[in-house]
């Protein structure tokens, strides 16, 4: 999964434009704390992950929920389908 | 020296036919990496026409592979490297051999052994153009005249007369001269290497090892190998070319450049001697400092330490005499084993005394109370450390905490819509408490399941009945209560103190337990005099696997009382099943002047013999300000120049002296101040703290701010250190009357 990806996501979610991962996840910065439960709520649905509760608040920027989304990311599953579209595309 | 012309012509030959060979080689490995003969032959025609710039260093540089620390282990074997092969084929095209011994195997025929850097054989027909100088047979080179002599064969000892030593000086594959041994001849050599300049940065000495240091350089027997050496002794080289000699007999028992590590005392002197393992064909070496190693540990905690030379410098510039004490007497005990007996009673009781656990409460009900957290972690196996024990306890409450979030959530969800405020986001503002006191809660839990190590640490420094409590029983320093107020005083500040950095590393690689060096097969330090008990308790932690080569001179602190004993002591900790000490008694680097003079400085417990080689006696020059006479100084210091000393050092006691010495002068002569950080070259005039040129030498020495009538056991330390670091001609200023 790319990052720029899920920040698109992010964006879109919470309306936002111009947030990269060094972004800071403060008020200062747009995030209340009502945001980062949007966030988390989200995300969840949209990568099929579970995110605890009690780690969010260690997420001090962006690029640390992206990378934990990256890393709590199920194993990609073997599509034969999407197989079969891919080769019949090249 | 008159070499028979028959004699000349054949040995031509025979170095015209080894470079061909090697040249053969050569082709053969750039094929592998270029693929072009056309390339090839190009590419040895520049070879040949740029001889000048393959000096033995040149190559390496081009090839010197940066090695992560972290990922040592996974290092690929220096020798499979194809360019590292063309670095020494390249090498050797131009002095392909120094030494030739004719040996007669007992019952055999004569076999003519010549000795270079490398191994060149024929690949079709296996002839051995030349024997690497660690390969077994060229023991005998090192280690016997003409006569019976032997050597240890993989298959066993081989027993044979020699009939023939020669040695060559062999240039840009040209052969300059040769001549004959039958006395030991290398001293020959040594004598007129020795008499030469020194150079930038340290040499390999392969043409002139010594009997006792071929011994060093070759054992494979001992676990724990203590080495004393007299300074110019040469411990430096041969802790080199023992690192050397082990990656060779590495090809065998597998051990790859990431399973060695040096250990050398500052950046200065790593740099110094960077460029004597790519000369001997091997690179990928770690080479470190302690406080590297206490920074790995220590980096997840964000903690600053204060270096051994920063040590140094305020312990030498401290002008009050109280404080300048209790800094002696702080290293001392906190570093000494009475301490880590200490630590490690603190260790024991560490779980039960030092951790506060806590209830912990999550929607009201008790997840795990105080009592069965305690039991928990006294019930884990006591190999696993303190700290994973801890983070499986974490675990564990956390677990149970998600198994009560789906009902706790509905909870906040019926609270949010009870308040009636936010109805249409009702399960988003219920996540958001939840966010918020879940976060909370870890933040408690982890006041226990992680351990703060400086704040432990204070707090023994602070509670005095724990720590007479741990104390129970054991010699205490007569200003214990000064030492451990100056300790809190200094873990309150930013950066701290060096031994208090020691201690923590000790402390939290008990703790918290440590892998990263697990596959360390071999450890070598150097300057091991200035190190504690402490020093090597850490190393024996890290290092659990390691045979060790541990080398020091015990004339050669400042701050502490040495003695032989130190070398018991090393044993003692390391308890390795074999452990042998050598001591190296002949001083290679300085005049017999400059030896004898030296000597005054120190107590006659080591032996030293110099090599007989003479020179200028050292001089006294007393004055009572330096810049009234600063025209004498310079006068001096341009006189070592005439006299073409390429590198001369100014010494001085503290950074801070450097630092005004290269004020008053910059502007009369070039002069470089050392420090730390800066070593392209030590050609040229240099101002530097003696602490910081342990290890180093100058063609010339000036020393200035020691007085050398003091009786007192600092200031001459650091006079017998800073004058054994000359090698031709030594003069002190004496301001200090």
């Amino acid at each position: 999964m790319d990052t720029t990806k899920i920040i698109d996501f992010f964006c879109e979610v919470l309306s936002l434009d111009e947030i990269t991962t060094t972004t800071k996840l403060t008020e200062e910065y747009g995030f209340e704390p009502i945001d980062i439960a949007r966030l988390v709520i989200a995300s969840e649905e949209e990568f099929n992950i579970s995110i605890y509760d009690e780690y969010v608040s260690l997420f001090k920027t962006v690029g640390d929920l992206v990378d934990y989304i990256k890393e709590n990311l199920p194993e990609p599953e073997f599509l034969p389908e999407q197989l079969i579209y891919e080769s019949s595309q090249s | 020296m008159e070499n028979n012309q028959n004699e000349v012509m054949s040995e031509k030959e025979y170095l015209s036919e080894t470079i061909s060979q090697i040249e053969v080689l050569l082709s053969k490995e750039m094929e592998k990496t270029t693929g072009s003969k056309k390339d090839i032959v190009s590419a040895k025609k520049e070879m040949w026409d740029n001889a000048e710039l393959f000096t033995d260093s040149i190559f390496d540089r081009v090839i010197a592979i940066g090695q992560d620390f972290e990922q040592i282990g996974a290092q690929i074997t220096a020798h499979d490297s194809a360019v590292e092969k063309i670095a020494v084929l390249k090498r050797m095209c131009f002095n392909p051999y120094f030494a030739r011994i004719d040996f007669c195997e007992d019952g055999e025929e004569i076999e003519k052994i010549y000795i270079g850097r490398s191994n060149i054989r024929n690949e079709k027909n296996y002839n051995i153009y030349v024997y690497d100088w660690r390969a077994p047979i060229s023991s005998i080179f090192y280690r016997f005249e003409l006569g019976d002599a032997y050597y240890d064969a993989p298959m066993g000892r081989i027993d044979g007369k020699v009939s023939l030593k020669r040695q060559y000086e062999i240039r840009k594959g040209q052969l300059n001269y040769f001549f004959d041994a039958n006395i030991s001849i290398t001293d020959e050599i040594l004598r007129k290497l020795l008499s030469e300049n020194t150079s930038a940065k340290m040499k390999a000495i392969v043409e002139t090892i010594q009997r006792n240091q071929d011994m060093i350089i070759r054992d494979m027997d001992n676990d724990l190998l203590i080495v004393q050496g007299v300074a110019g002794s040469g411990k430096t080289s041969v802790a080199l070319h023992r690192v050397a000699y082990l990656m060779y007999q590495g090809l065998v028992s597998k051990l790859k450049a990431g399973d060695i590590i040096v250990i050398s005392p500052n950046y200065l002197f790593s740099q110094y001697i960077s460029d004597v393992l790519p000369e001997l064909g091997e690179t990928n070496i770690e080479t470190l400092i302690f406080e590297d190693l206490c920074s790995t540990i220590l980096a997840p905690d964000h903690l600053e330490i204060q270096t051994r030379n920063q040590f140094f410098e305020s312990l030498i510039t401290c002008e009050d005499f109280r404080e300048k004490a209790i800094m002696k007497t702080s290293m001392e005990f906190k570093t000494s084993r009475t301490f880590i007996t200490i630590l490690e009673r603190l260790i024991e009781v560490f779980a039960k005394q030092m951790i506060e656990f806590e209830d912990i409460y999550y929607d009201d009900i008790c997840l795990f109370d105080k009592q069965s957290m305690s039991e928990f972690i006294a019930k884990g196996a006591v190999k696993v450390p303190l700290a994973a024990r801890l983070k499986t306890l974490e675990t564990v409450i956390l677990e149970k905490l998600r198994e009560k979030r789906k009902e706790r959530i509905v909870k906040l969800e019926n609270q949010v819509c009870e308040q009636g405020e936010h109805v249409l986001e009702v399960a988003e503002y219920a996540r958001m408490l939840s966010i918020l006191e879940s976060g909370q809660l870890l933040e408690k839990i982890r006041r226990f399941t992680e351990i703060d190590y400086l704040k432990s640490y204070q707090r023994l420094m602070q509670d005095k009945s724990l720590f007479h409590q741990l104390a129970a029983g054991l010699t205490l320093p007569e200003d214990l209560e000064d030492i451990l107020n100056y300790t809190l005083k200094h873990t309150q500040t930013e950066s701290l103190l060096y031994e208090d950095g020691l201690c923590l590393s000790y402390l939290k690689v008990r703790l918290a337990g440590n892998r990263i060096f697990y596959p360390i097969k071999q450890v070598v330090i150097d300057e091991a005099q200035d190190y504690y008990p402490i020093h090597f308790e850490i190393l024996k932690l890290l290092f659990v696997n390691a045979k060790y080569t541990i080398l020091g001179d015990v004339n050669q602190t400042i701050e502490k009382q040495t003695n032989l004993g130190i070398y018991d002591e090393i044993a003692q900790i390391f308890n390795k099943k074999k452990t042998l000490l050598v001591a190296m008694t002949k001083s290679f680097r300085c005049t017999d002047e400059i030896l004898k003079f030296s000597e005054n400085f120190i107590d006659y417990e080591t032996e030293s013999e110099s090599i007989n080689r003479h020179g200028e006696p050292p001089k006294v020059i007393d004055f009572t300000d330096l810049s009234s006479n600063s025209e004498k100084f310079l006068s001096e210091v341009k006189k070592s120049r005439e006299q073409g000393y390429e590198s001369i050092g100014i010494l001085c006691k503290s950074r801070k002296e450097a630092q005004e010495i290269y004020s008053l002068f910059k502007d009369k002569i070039e002069i470089k101040l050392i420090d730390e950080n800066n070593i392209d070259t030590v050609t040229g005039i240099f101002v530097i703290p003696v602490y910081l040129a342990k290890g180093l030498e100058f063609d010339s020495v000036f020393v200035y701010g020691m007085n050398p009538y003091s009786k007192e056991d600092e200031e001459q330390k650091l006079l017998y250190i800073a004058c054994t670091r000359a090698l031709h001609r030594l003069v002190i200023f004496n301001t200090v009357h």
